[in-house]
């Protein structure tokens, strides 16, 4: 072998030194040519003659220096079409051998591609996040970080006012300032006034310049636009949000509605950039809330923007760098409270975020490890049902190796059936990876998103990553039963069909079974408890009354919310009250189940302890109307309007997690306060809210989910955009009834309103219900999954044992036993093989489910040992399922041919 | 079939190269030449030149090497030896080529053997 290495290596030096090694040979021809002249001559013949000799005996000058080269370089090309042509001829062979397996190859298949869509997928995934969007001059392009020191942890957020300090420090970088946000979007469609929210940037003016991305129409912002006394509303559209259609060019000069306040469009950007980047509409960083009022502008404290800066090019990075930090640590020296540990450092921009591009890197790389993991336990057992297979054809591979198959011809044709398989395998991969956006996308309601169809788009890498994986995935299953079985012990083998033995089932894959079923056991108690789970929450009480409850989705025009605030709310609603069979009605900003999370995170006044809690904002009688039981003090009232006291009702989980040794009766009165982050809008920071009354606990958005509730009143948080009128009818009024008035109450003031969206109880309930089921599928699936691949294991090694010990069997059975004896005892083997993988897997379950309960939400109920001892039978029953096959062939072994070959 | 000059069998040039450079030591290709044809009693129907292929093909597995040195008339020439891996190749190959004639020669014998009967 290290021969033969030798020699191609050496013939492929030959090639490149082939200049050389020809003018050699010219040499020492031409001395050749001329002593056998001379010698020619010494014989009679004249000059002439005896060189055209010469050469004649030679074999011809330019033949002799061809066939030269030819020894001397590589095999000429027919050699290598040659070789090729075997490897084709093993590939045809191994495939139709494989296409009479089709039980083993369908089962090698399906499982060498559930492990193959992760670790291919990773990859393509990450590609969604690499690399700069489209149209970015990255040259010079830096991000501006901070650095780790003293308390400090490296960073790439700033605040304002350093931001405005480096900018304007005249050091040679041109810098941009930007941060995303959430923004409400008003516009008029034919339906009315729609409200949604976009993904906005706020960006310095020179943003797009500074990156080196043209607008696709449109000047953009002026520099007026970085000054807060002259910046004015204006804003640049990126793509046009879900639709997917694109900007449209003749929204140039318009007017849009952005948070109530009207912005006129003066740029358009272009649509694969603002795509890449998920930005639907730009707007000037000056007009950023936080800027709005002088604590936030002058605000070092807080780091909440990014800067990216271009270098000039006179700038090196170096000097760049020393420059930058000469500036933050004057900053550091004037604002030392603040700014003392802050040291500025200059990043080159690659398209990702600095503070995110090495937490991607770890997670990739513990993603890829774990999916390896994976793929290697499903490697080794195909390796495991190859041996199997190859055990079973041990007599034909004889035969191949005594009509004159060497052993690496024997070998690979193994390793060739190895990488059919994981051709198709890694092709079953592809195609479920192609369809999962799709399918996604179908499930959700949703078209895939551009980046999504980007990323999948087939280039080179992707395709090396893939036939990468299939012949690495080919070597790892394949080349332990090549080498094993392509030294067929030829005569014992020749001699009988009954599989004499000689192979044991190696200790690695008798590991393997035991640690998958280790594996598979917690998924199996974790997935029973889920399924405990959803039956407890589907059966629970949801804390308010869904029949007779009706609720229709109102778009409230922005502009006129402004100048008559609750006017057409209020309208609607005194009317829905007049109507015949409404025993109540109120209004809210969402609804109980309605899949529209509106978490904030609250806590005591003056304690640093937040909770997380659902907030719905809501109008007078909510409680009665949805019929939610009041436990202390009172519900939200017509009293609690503007300028007046700020209040909020809690429901009785909150309460216990923010006052755990307070009684009920006495959380009235207390006070409440929101984190700062989640209450930019309207309220300052400081603000608390007076707790008025305690409810029982009902659901929020999901089924599912944590029953802490806030409640407060909608007349002082006023609703811009969208609210929800909720009405009950009268006990016993039908249906039809409550929608029919529900249409007349509205249509009298909005001329557009749809009769198709009035939406009942039972309705909310049931979608509630059909969603938390698909998510408790998701969650219960892995399970299966890893149950499913732990059976093939079993399958490959109980196989191979079984295939080994045949003629033992064969023995026994001659001896007397009866074949259920034999049946029995291999059974037992099994149950001896998986007994620790069940041990150790439910020891772990144990842990993972007292250490995690609370974090997965379990019960811990008289169902947690049940789930233990179903897992633990489930785990059993699928090993001896998987086992009945390939031991109901042992026990029927005629014992006649075990024996012939002794 | 007197007179007509013998053609060597495919793989036999490499083994009497290698007894030739065994026997002679350090020697050019035309030396090698002139060795096999007097050796040879001139039998052997081959062209000069592939014994350069051969040269070049027991060059590649190690079993010769080359030095440049000046001929018997002060010309630049090639000179040719044995490495020890050619010393073993040869002995290896030439005790396997007394075998297969021994074994051909007795083959021959009795199927001359069977139909002189």
């Amino acid at each position: 072998m290290i021969r033969d290495i030798q020699e191609v290596l050496s013939r492929l030096r030959a090639v490149f030194r082939r200049r050389a090694l020809d003018q050699d040979f010219d040499e020492e021809f031409t001395a050749h040519i001329d002593l056998l002249t001379e010698q020619n001559e010494r014989r009679g013949l004249d000059r002439q003659e005896a060189r055209r000799q010469a050469i004649l005996q030679m074999g011809g000058s330019n033949a002799t220096k061809d066939l030269h080269r030819e020894a001397r370089e590589l095999p000429p090309l027919q050699r290598v079409l040659d070789v090729l042509h075997d490897i084709w001829r093993d590939l045809i062979y191994g495939g139709r051998s494989l296409a009479k397996a089709r039980a083993f190859t369908f089962v090698c298949v399906v499982t060498l591609g559930i492990g193959m869509v992760p670790v291919i997928g990773i990859p393509w995934a990450s590609r969604l996040f690499m690399g700069p969007p489209p149209g970015v001059h990255t040259a010079g392009l830096v991000e501006l970080v901070m650095q780790a020191r003293g308390p400090l942890q490296a960073s790439d957020r700033w605040s304002y006012p350093d931001f405005a300090d480096m900018r304007d420090a005249g050091i040679g970088i041109a810098m941009t300032g930007w941060v995303r946000e959430q923004t409400e979007l008003s516009s008029k469609t034919a339906d009315g006034i729609r409200t949604e929210r976009v993904r906005t940037m706020f960006v310095s003016s020179n943003y797009f310049k500074l990156l080196g991305v043209r607008l696709a129409a449109g000047a953009g912002f002026d520099l007026s636009a970085d000054n807060p006394l002259t910046a004015a509303p204006v804003a640049i559209l990126g793509y046009d949000g879900p639709a997917r259609s694109g900007p449209d060019l003749g929204m140039l000069g318009k007017t849009l509605t952005v948070n109530g306040i009207p912005h006129v469009v003066v740029g358009i950007a272009p649509d694969d950039f603002s795509d890449t980047v998920g930005v639907q509409l730009f707007l000037p960083l000056e007009m950023h809330p936080r800027l709005q009022n002088k604590s936030g502008r002058y605000d070092r404290d807080s780091e909440w923007m990014y800067i990216y800066g271009r270098l000039s090019s006179e700038v090196g990075m170096e000097q760049a760098k020393a420059a930058l930090s000469a500036v933050t640590a004057r900053l550091a020296a004037q604002y030392p409270e603040t700014n003392e540990f802050r040291a500025g450092s200059l990043e080159p921009y690659d398209g990702f975020q600095y503070a995110q591009r090495s937490e991607f890197m770890i997670l990739q790389s513990v993603l890829l490890a774990l999916t390896g993991m994976v793929l290697l336990v499903v490697c080794l057992n195909i390796s495991g049902m190859m041996q199997v297979r190859g055990a079973m054809r041990e007599r034909e591979l004889s035969v191949r190796q005594a009509i004159g198959a060497s052993r690496g011809r024997l070998a690979r044709y193994l390793l060739s059936e190895a990488v059919i398989l994981s051709a198709l395998g890694s092709a079953l991969a592809m195609i479920v990876l192609y369809n999962i956006p799709p399918v996604l996308a179908w499930w959700i309601g949703q078209p895939i998103p551009a980046e999504f169809r980007e990323a999948l788009r087939p280039n080179l890498s992707s395709a090396a990553i893939v036939v990468g994986v299939t012949l690495l995935t080919s070597l790892v299953f394949g080349l332990l039963p090549a080498l094993r079985f392509s030294r067929p012990a030829i005569i014992s083998s020749l001699k009988d069909d009954a599989g004499g033995g000689g192979h044991r089932v190696g200790r690695i894959q008798r590991v393997a079974v035991a640690l998958q079923i280790c594996i598979a056991i917690p998924f199996l108690v974790l997935s029973g408890m889920m399924v405990d789970r959803v039956r407890s929450l589907a059966t629970a009480d949801l804390g308010f009354q869904t029949d007779g409850l009706a609720a229709v989705r109102l778009d409230l025009d922005p502009q006129k919310e402004k100048e008559q605030p609750g006017f057409f709310l209020r309208s609607v609603r005194e009317n829905l009250e007049k109507a015949s069979g409404i025993e109540s009605v109120t209004a809210a900003d969402g609804l109980p189940l309605d899949f529209s999370s509106r978490v904030r995170r609250v806590a005591p006044q003056g304690e640093g302890k937040f909770v997380r809690a659902h907030v719905t904002r809501v109008a007078e009688g909510y409680l009665d109307t949805m019929r939610i039981r009041l436990l202390r003090g009172r519900g939200i009232a017509t009293e609690d309007r503007t300028g007046s006291e700020q209040v909020t009702v809690i429901s009785a989980a909150l309460a216990d997690r923010l006052f755990p040794s307070t009684a009920t009766a006495e959380v009235i009165g207390k006070r409440l306060m929101f984190s700062v982050e989640d209450w930019q809008q309207g309220a300052s920071s400081g603000e608390s809210f007076t707790i008025v009354g305690v409810t029982a606990d009902f659901v929020g958005a999901e089924i599912g989910e944590a029953r802490e509730q806030v409640l407060l009143p909608l007349a002082q948080h006023p609703v811009l955009s969208t609210v929800f009128l909720v009405a009950r009818g009268m006990a016993g009024e039908p249906s039809a009834k409550l929608t029919a008035a529900f249409q007349n109450a509205v249509r009298d003031l909005d001329l557009d309103f749809k009769p198709g969206s009035v939406i009942t109880g039972g309705q909310i309930r049931k979608t509630s219900m059909r969603r938390f089921l698909q998510q408790s599928a998701l969650t219960g699936s892995p399970g299966g999954i890893v149950l499913a691949l732990a059976a093939l294991g079993i399958y490959g090694v109980v196989g191979l044992m079984v295939a080994t010990r045949t003629r033992e069997m064969a023995i026994r059975i001659a001896l007397g036993a009866s074949r259920t004896r034999v049946l029995s005892t291999v059974l037992f083997d099994i149950v001896k093989l998986v007994m620790p993988g069940v041990a150790g897997g439910l020891l772990i379950a144990l842990g993972i489910v007292r250490i995690f309960r609370e974090d997965l939400g379990l019960p811990l109920s008289s169902v947690e040992y049940l789930a233990y001892a179903v897992a633990a039978a489930i785990a059993i029953i699928v090993a001896v399922l998987a086992s009945l096959a390939p031991a109901g062939r042992a026990a029927s072994v005629a014992p006649i041919l075990a024996m012939r070959s002794e | 079939m007197a007179g007509e000059k013998l053609d060597l069998l495919k793989g036999t040039l490499d083994l009497l190269v290698l007894q030739i450079l065994s026997s002679m030591g350090p020697v050019h290709g035309y030396g090698l030449a002139r060795r096999l044809e007097q050796v040879s009693g001139d039998e052997l129907a081959m062209n000069e030149g592939t014994i350069y292929t051969s040269l070049v093909r027991l060059q590649h597995r190690r079993l010769i090497k080359t030095a440049w040195g000046t001929s018997e008339n002060n010309r630049r020439a090639k000179y040719y030896s044995l490495t020890r891996a050619g010393e073993k190749a040869l002995a290896a190959e030439a005790a396997n080529w007394v075998r297969l004639t021994s074994v051909i020669g007795r083959v021959l014998a009795t199927s001359q053997g069977e139909t002189s009967q």
